[in-house]
């Protein structure tokens, strides 16, 4: 550094580098929307079995909090740490599953919750000051800038100061063991969480936390059922076809004051199903899985997985530094 | 607090403590969509770690890739798994 200024620790860490740019709360948010996540479709055909056409039991989503981030600048999203609903190891599990720039003044922000309880989290919200407007009114602090004038550093904005840290990674299948049985698909989540330590060491109440979910799943259960017999003095032959799927994102939850755990969330369940009948002598068989389902472009029916093996560092912060 | 920094607001409320900041951003960096890139001049810290942010308007997120990475010395590689299904990735390095 030829100029500006630079705080080191005596361990040689840095705290403020005037040439970095440095996060900022810009503010607390709660979510303008929620919904519940599952698709069903009757793909036609005359149905001898009339059930199971619901999404089953065991296959629960959870739900997903959408927030409006206020934020004019667009090269860099902001930075969203959660406060869950809730700590410990019965805790839900949460993550940010989706970012992106919505308008000119707004980022959206999608939240997964793992059960579809209607109070979602609360979102703290950092950025860098380059990507801001606000004016502080304070008229006391610290401010640093870098070689352009860019201000990198300013105390009145409650620099982000992390407090704990991990990598984490959630288990490597949210679903393990028999998938289904009959017409009941066993799709639930029922990994162990891998369970991780943070080094924070505070009240985990007071814990705000920030891992975006990089990994995604997709588990289904599918199963052929057939009968014939006489109707009306003909003979009959009925099939129906059922897929049940599940897909999945990681998501996360503090565990304790130290401890910080990785799992699976539900974010979709669907259920489609087909059935078909012949008049004729002729068996069908059952039907050759079901076919293509038109417009229904993120609904994936086979298993598969992304990103599984993406550990993401989850950062610890204090949600009474901004409150 | 024997080193360190601490700032105050002009209520006497401290707003910055250096004896409870662990990491500290050096950088943020996008990779775009589909596509590998590099970003070098990163500051060289004794430990530095990434966290990653899928970055994505497009609905198809919930299936995406996220971009591969390798941080050595002052370049940050990043690298698309797939060339049609890698969304735009945010690299925040820390540094400490």
């Amino acid at each position: 550094m030829a100029y500006g200024l630079t705080v080191t620790n005596d361990s040689n860490q840095v705290l403020i580098d005037s040439d970095v740019f440095g996060y900022h709360f810009i503010g607390k948010y709660t979510a303008t929307t929620s919904w519940n996540h599952t698709y069903l479709e009757d793909l036609g055909g005359e149905d001898y079995w009339d059930s199971p056409n619901t999404i089953d039991s065991n296959q629960t989503p959870g739900r997903v909090f959408e927030y409006t981030v206020n934020l004019p600048g667009s090269s860099k999203p902001p930075m969203c740490f959660i406060k869950p609903t809730g700590t410990g190891t019965s805790a839900v599990y949460t993550s940010v599953i989706r970012v992106w720039k919505y308008d000119t003044n707004n980022w959206k922000v999608w939240i997964l919750q793992s059960t579809n309880a209607g109070t979602g989290p609360t979102l703290y919200a950092f950025s860098t000051m380059d990507q801001t407007n606000s004016t502080p009114s304070d008229t006391y602090g610290l401010q640093t800038m870098n070689s352009s004038g860019d201000v990198t550093f300013d105390s009145r904005f409650k620099p982000l100061r992390i407090v704990g840290a991990a990598n984490a990674l959630p288990p490597s299948n949210p679903n393990s063991g028999s998938v289904g049985s009959g017409t009941t698909p066993y799709l639930n989540v029922n990994a162990t969480p891998n369970t991780y330590t943070t080094g924070a060491s505070v009240t985990a109440s007071d814990q705000i936390y920030y891992c975006p979910s990089l990994a995604s799943a997709c588990y289904e259960y599918e199963v052929g059922r057939e009968e014939s017999g006489f109707h009306n003095w003909s003979y009959y032959q009925w099939t129906r076809y059922d897929i049940w799927w599940c897909f999945y994102r990681s998501a996360f939850r503090i565990s304790g004051d130290n401890n910080f755990q990785a799992n699976w969330a539900i974010y979709m369940a669907g259920h489609i199903w087909k059935a078909q009948v012949s008049g004729s002598f002729l068996g069908l068989g059952y039907l050759n899985g079901i076919p293509a389902v038109g417009p229904i472009e993120y609904f994936p029916y086979s298993d598969a997985s992304r990103n599984q093996g993406e550990a993401n560092n989850v950062l610890i912060s204090r949600a009474s530094y901004y409150d | 607090m024997s080193d360190g920094i601490r700032l105050f607001n002009s209520a006497g409320g401290i707003d910055y403590d250096s004896s409870s900041v662990t990491w500290n951003l050096i950088g943020v960096y996008t990779a775009p969509q589909n596509a590998s890139t590099s970003f070098t001049g990163i500051k060289t810290m004794t430990e530095r770690i990434v966290v990653r942010q899928m970055v994505s308007d497009d609905n198809n997120t919930e299936r995406a890739y996220v971009h591969t990475y390798s941080l050595s010395g002052t370049t940050l590689t990043a690298t698309a798994p797939s060339s049609t299904q890698t969304q735009a990735t945010t690299f925040q390095v820390f540094g400490r």
